[in-house]
């Protein structure tokens, strides 16, 4: 009949009974006997062949899982909605897909099996599969399913290997709502992170480090996904922390994790250092310059408190929240307009907020549940921020829950809990507003269910369907967000915390929590977390108990044996500094502030109260227009154009001599070039020039130049300063 | 069971159950199998005698009204998709092949259901087929393609290309257009004798499973199309105007014309849903099969519909007044 029925009969005769023995020379520490199951008379479809699929990569988003399918063939991703993979198997295009009669020509079977020409190539491999679906059509290709998937157990969900090239035995149990269990290794795909940091024995079922460091291994079976942690550390002798200081759990933490890894940590930072790098965190501007040299032997809590009861604290963190908040005035296509007097209003909201210490739970409720008019309670410009309902779920999940549920826009989340009942059930609340300068409620407004057709029913994330009468359901999610026990909000924003001070969050990225993106250090956020919520959601506690850490005050310089650590805070990262800031820095440094739009002369970038004030300097800078997330900042790289602006823009050669500002004002006043020069040392990076760079700027300001070439020496000297790494970094 | 009421406890004013499984499939297949293979398509004969269908287990001839088994037809493929009858009733073509390899058509004589001609030259299932005349064939596969075939040398004549997915229905106004849908979301009107594209009318969201041509005389010919968006929507094809549509609980998998302003679609959900077409109103909605019903039918004289489905059920179906 058909050149393939050789195929057929081979393949069914391999599906009926091979069995692959699997040999390996791998070394391994940790391994668990495989555990034998028990027969199952009639094949469960979510809970046997759905993983199956899941294993084989079928239903993944590069193949039949994305969100129109492939090849015509559209499964749910992940298996995330076995009814319908039930049907798009057996039922859809007349059934086309299952043979009853002669169970070996199944499309099903016979795609995967490239018995007939398959996009995704021979993925059917194994006798085990190809035996389990040609079993399930045999019996009829039914949607049976004998028990509900409660919870998997991964053991172990961390390895802490003592070298590379340990392995560990990977083993997962399935819990059933009816009290069952069930060992669904050989069900669960596992994937590395990095596969070329951990090597995946299918056949052994072990998992092997090849890298040191701190690796993720995603086991994932049916629709739960447990994250398995490989730690491999990075020196091969044991590192003696004992002797750090240890200010609070911070440090604790800190130090536990470098233990185990054997990292080596960097020295606690002089005075002179920390002041600056602690006014450039907390305030956004270099220390205050009072002409005289630097301070020594500081009081750093005091330094810490008076820095955060500053009106310049005010300034700088309304700022970096109106810039999380993405505060600046529009008009899109959609004509959802924010006014500058509305984004004015915001941002002085977010201002007067922190001035006075409202705690951030509250500040989240009034944003969340406002309404009135923008332009003059500005909250409510938080519903014009973007176009649609949709993206306004988008925006509140990533702002306050860290947690990016677009995904479940179009299908349940592939990796996290979020479903497309959670996207569509807060966006329909999010409907149910006007979207103009006065945000007012709209009792019309709907949001239509993509698999439904119908408007979505208002819906906690992960949690109940709020009554069908519910007239404004942000109410209820505000309670829900701000709760105490709310397993997203806290964190979320401690961890943004965190990396404000420490240049890397404990998650990365910032709005990307859940169970498959694990923090670094997890118990320390639990702890910050909680630490923050016990203290009223107090910004300024958090900030501060970070700040007075240790771990805080660790120099950048890194030492041998933690040079390449970016994760673990052996040394502080060198982040650049915010476009505003190093704009207000060079103008503090020059003596010369920058004009930006049609705010007055004086103006501080970071006072700047709507992101879309025109301002040359701050585009080449690399400000965020904040029509986006901020926190994926181009500004972390340093793009070219920044530096080609620095090098030859206006921004620097068009006023470090100009009339009035600090170079010329020092050379009227008779100053020799090196008290100038050190002048601008203690300005720019609080602290004298060392011996080198004393020897070399005596050299520079030869006392046999004219005034001229003097005051161009000069010139260069202040050019240098301003765009050198010690300046333009946070270090 | 009250004899009055059938299995779903539906009063038999409304649906007359003559036959509930189409038990001539039990017979032939595998006793292993929990399930029969769905109907996938049904046709009465000229004479509303029999009916025909189609499936995995082969093509059957079943007596009408009672269902009963007449004879089972021997056909070389195994995945069965679509049955028509040529307009004289002298013949019948049944399509439908191997998936994703070839797509074959089967034209048998009638009543003497012997074989007349096999067509082969798709390379995925033809899952549609419209006459035009006794003469000309015209074929919708999911290779993408349609063909239209002179019968008599069976040979294709003409190649539509342009639907970038599968074709799932074709169908021939009176007008001699070619009307197309498929799993591109769109309705294609053709010129037939060219092959040329007149029109795309891109208004469902999900794959079209289904036209059905009003066969009722009116100024402009008028279609209906069921899709997985579970709309179905009233189109003038050769204006390219969409006229109205409904929204309905379930997706419509089949849709037949009763009446100028009448139409039935059996649905994903079992049921069949008759719609007024004018005022696209729900009229009727009945319990016909457990599963999916794939296939329904207008039987020519009695005023009955069939209706074939999931499990290798059919059912004959009198609809309310």
């Amino acid at each position: 009949m058909h050149n393939k029925t050789v195929a057929f009969i081979l393949l069914s005769f391999l599906a009926s009974g091979l069995k692959t023995e699997a040999l390996s020379t791998e070394p391994q520490t940790h391994t668990h006997p495989p555990e034998s199951n028990p027969v199952v008379e009639t094949i469960d479809f979510i809970n046997d062949l759905v993983p199956m699929f899941t294993k084989l990569g079928c239903n993944a988003g590069k193949c039949h899982g994305s969100a129109i399918g492939r090849g015509g063939f559209k499964l749910s991703l992940y298996g995330g909605t076995p009814k319908s993979d039930y049907e798009a198997i057996t039922r859809r295009q007349a059934g086309r897909r299952i043979n009853l009669t002669n169970p070996e020509s199944s499309l099903v079977f016979t795609k995967p099996s490239e018995i007939v020409e398959h996009g995704g190539g021979e993925v059917l491999t194994g006798g085990e599969n190809a035996e389990l679906l040609i079993k399930w059509i045999k019996q009829g290709a039914q949607f049976t399913s004998h028990r509900k998937l409660k919870h998997i157990e991964v053991h172990p969900t961390r390895f802490l290997a003592s070298r590379v090239e340990d392995s560990t035995g990977i083993k997962v149990k399935a819990h059933y709502h009816d009290g069952s269990t069930r060992d669904v290794t050989h069900l669960t795909r596992f994937t590395a992170d990095d596969p070329s940091a951990v090597k995946i024995n299918r056949d052994l079922m072990t998992a092997q480090a090849l890298r040191t460091g701190q690796h993720i291994v995603l086991a994932r079976y049916s629709s739960e996904v447990t994250p398995i942690e490989i730690v491999v550390p990075i020196a091969d002798t044991p590192t003696d922390l004992s002797r750090e200081p240890r200010t609070n759990f911070v440090d604790e933490e800190i130090l536990e994790a470098m233990s185990e890894l054997r990292l080596p940590v960097s020295p606690t930072l002089d005075d002179q250092s920390f002041i600056r790098r602690i006014n450039l965190d907390l305030t956004g501007r270099l220390p205050k310059y009072n002409g005289k040299a630097p301070t020594i032997a500081v009081d750093r809590e005091k330094v810490i408190d008076d820095l955060l009861s500053s009106e310049e604290f005010v300034d700088f963190y309304s700022l970096k929240l109106a810039k999380l908040l993405r505060i600046h005035s529009k008009q899109d296509k959609n004509l959802v307009t924010t006014t500058p007097a509305a984004a004015r209003a915001f941002h002085g909201y977010l201002a007067t907020s922190l001035r006075d210490g409202v705690g951030y739970d509250q500040i989240a409720r009034e944003i969340i549940t406002a309404i009135g008019d923008s332009s003059t309670y500005g909250p409510a410009a938080y519903f014009t921020t973007v176009e649609d309902p949709r993206l306004q779920t988008e925006f509140t999940t990533e702002v306050f829950m860290g947690s990016r549920m677009k995904c479940a826009n179009c299908h349940n989340h592939p990796l996290d809990k979020w479903t497309q009942d959670d996207f569509h059930g807060l966006t329909a609340m999010f409907s149910k507003l006007t979207r103009s300068q006065v945000i007012r409620l709209n009792p019309i407004g709907k949001n239509i269910h993509p698999n439904t057709g119908e408007a979505a029913l208002m819906k906690l994330p992960g949690g109940a369907f709020l009554p069908k009468n519910t007239k404004d359901g942000r109410q209820a999610f505000a309670d829900w967000l701000t709760d105490r026990n709310n397993p997203y909000f806290a964190k979320a924003i401690v961890n943004r915390l965190w990396m404000s001070l420490m240049g890397r969050g404990l998650v990365e990225p910032l709005d990307d929590f859940r169970a498959t993106n694990p923090a670094t250090h997890p118990v320390l956020l639990n702890w910050l977390a909680s630490d923050f919520i016990e203290h009223g959601y107090d910004l300024r506690h958090t900030l501060k108990v970070i700040a007075m850490s240790s771990t805080y005050s660790r120099s950048s310089r890194p030492v041998a044996g933690n040079e390449m650590d970016t994760h673990f805070y052996s040394h502080r990262l060198h982040t650049p500094l915010e476009p505003e800031v190093l704009a207000d820095a060079i103008s503090d440094v020059l003596g010369i502030p920058s004009k930006y739009g049609s705010e007055s002369f004086g103006t501080r970038a970071v006072e700047l109260r709507d992101g879309a004030i025109s301002s040359e300097a701050l585009d080449v800078l690399g400000r965020c227009n904040r029509t986006n997330s901020c926190e994926a900042s181009p500004a972390r790289i340093g793009p070219l154009a920044q530096k080609l602006h620095l090098f030859n823009g206006e921004l620097l050669n068009g006023r470090i001599g100009a009339k009035g500002g600090r170079l010329d004002t020092l050379i009227e006043a008779m100053k020799t070039p090196m008290e100038i020069a050190v002048t601008f040392y203690q300005v720019a990076l609080n602290r004298d020039p060392n011996l080198r760079e004393t020897h070399f700027l005596t050299e520079l300001f030869d006392s046999e130049l004219g005034a001229d070439q003097q005051r161009a020496a000069l010139e260069d000297f202040v050019w240098g300063l301003v765009t050198c790494k010690e300046f333009v970094l946070k270090h | 069971m009250n004899p009055n009421r059938n299995r779903w406890g539906i009063p038999d004013t409304h649906i007359t159950t003559v036959m509930a499984t189409f038990i001539v499939m039990c017979l032939l297949h595998s006793p292993t199998l929990a399930q029969k293979p769905p109907i996938t398509d049904i046709s009465f004969a000229p004479d509303g005698n029999s009916i025909v269908c189609c499936s995995q287990s082969g093509l059957h001839v079943l007596t009408w009204p009672e269902l009963a088994s007449l004879q089972k037809l021997d056909v070389s493929f195994d995945n069965l998709h679509c049955v028509s009858f040529a307009p004289d009733g002298k013949a019948f073509a049944v399509g439908g092949g191997y998936p994703s390899e070839e797509g074959i058509v089967q034209i048998f004589t009638w009543p003497a259901c012997q074989l007349q001609t096999h067509l082969v030259g798709h390379d995925d299932s033809v899952v549609s087929l419209t006459w035009e005349g006794n003469r000309y064939l015209t074929t919708a596969s999911l290779d993408r393609l349609l063909k239209r075939w002179d019968i008599t040398t069976k040979m294709p004549v003409l190649t539509y290309k342009g639907h970038s997915r599968g074709v799932r229905s074709a169908r021939i106004l009176e007008t001699g257009e070619l009307v197309t849908a498929g799993n591109d979301d769109s309705v294609r009107v053709w010129d037939v004798e060219s092959g040329a594209l007149i029109r795309t009318m891109n208004q469902h969201s999900k794959p079209i499973c289904r036209i059905s041509v009003c066969p009722f005389p009116l100024a402009k010919p008028l279609i209906a199309t069921a899709a997985g968006d579970r709309t179905i929507r009233f189109w003038q094809p050769t204006i390219g105007r969409m006229m109205r549509y409904i929204r309905l609980e379930s997706e419509p998998l089949d849709i037949c014309w009763l009446s100028e302003t009448q139409m039935a679609a059996s649905c994903a959900d079992g049921h069949v849903r008759v719609i007024d077409s004018q005022n696209v109103n729900l009229t009727q909605t009945l319990l016909a099969l457990e599963g999916w019903a794939y296939a329904i039918a207008a039987h020519p004289k009695d005023g009955t519909i069939a209706v074939a489905g999931s499990d290798g059920q059919i059912r004959r179906i009198q609809l309310r007044k």
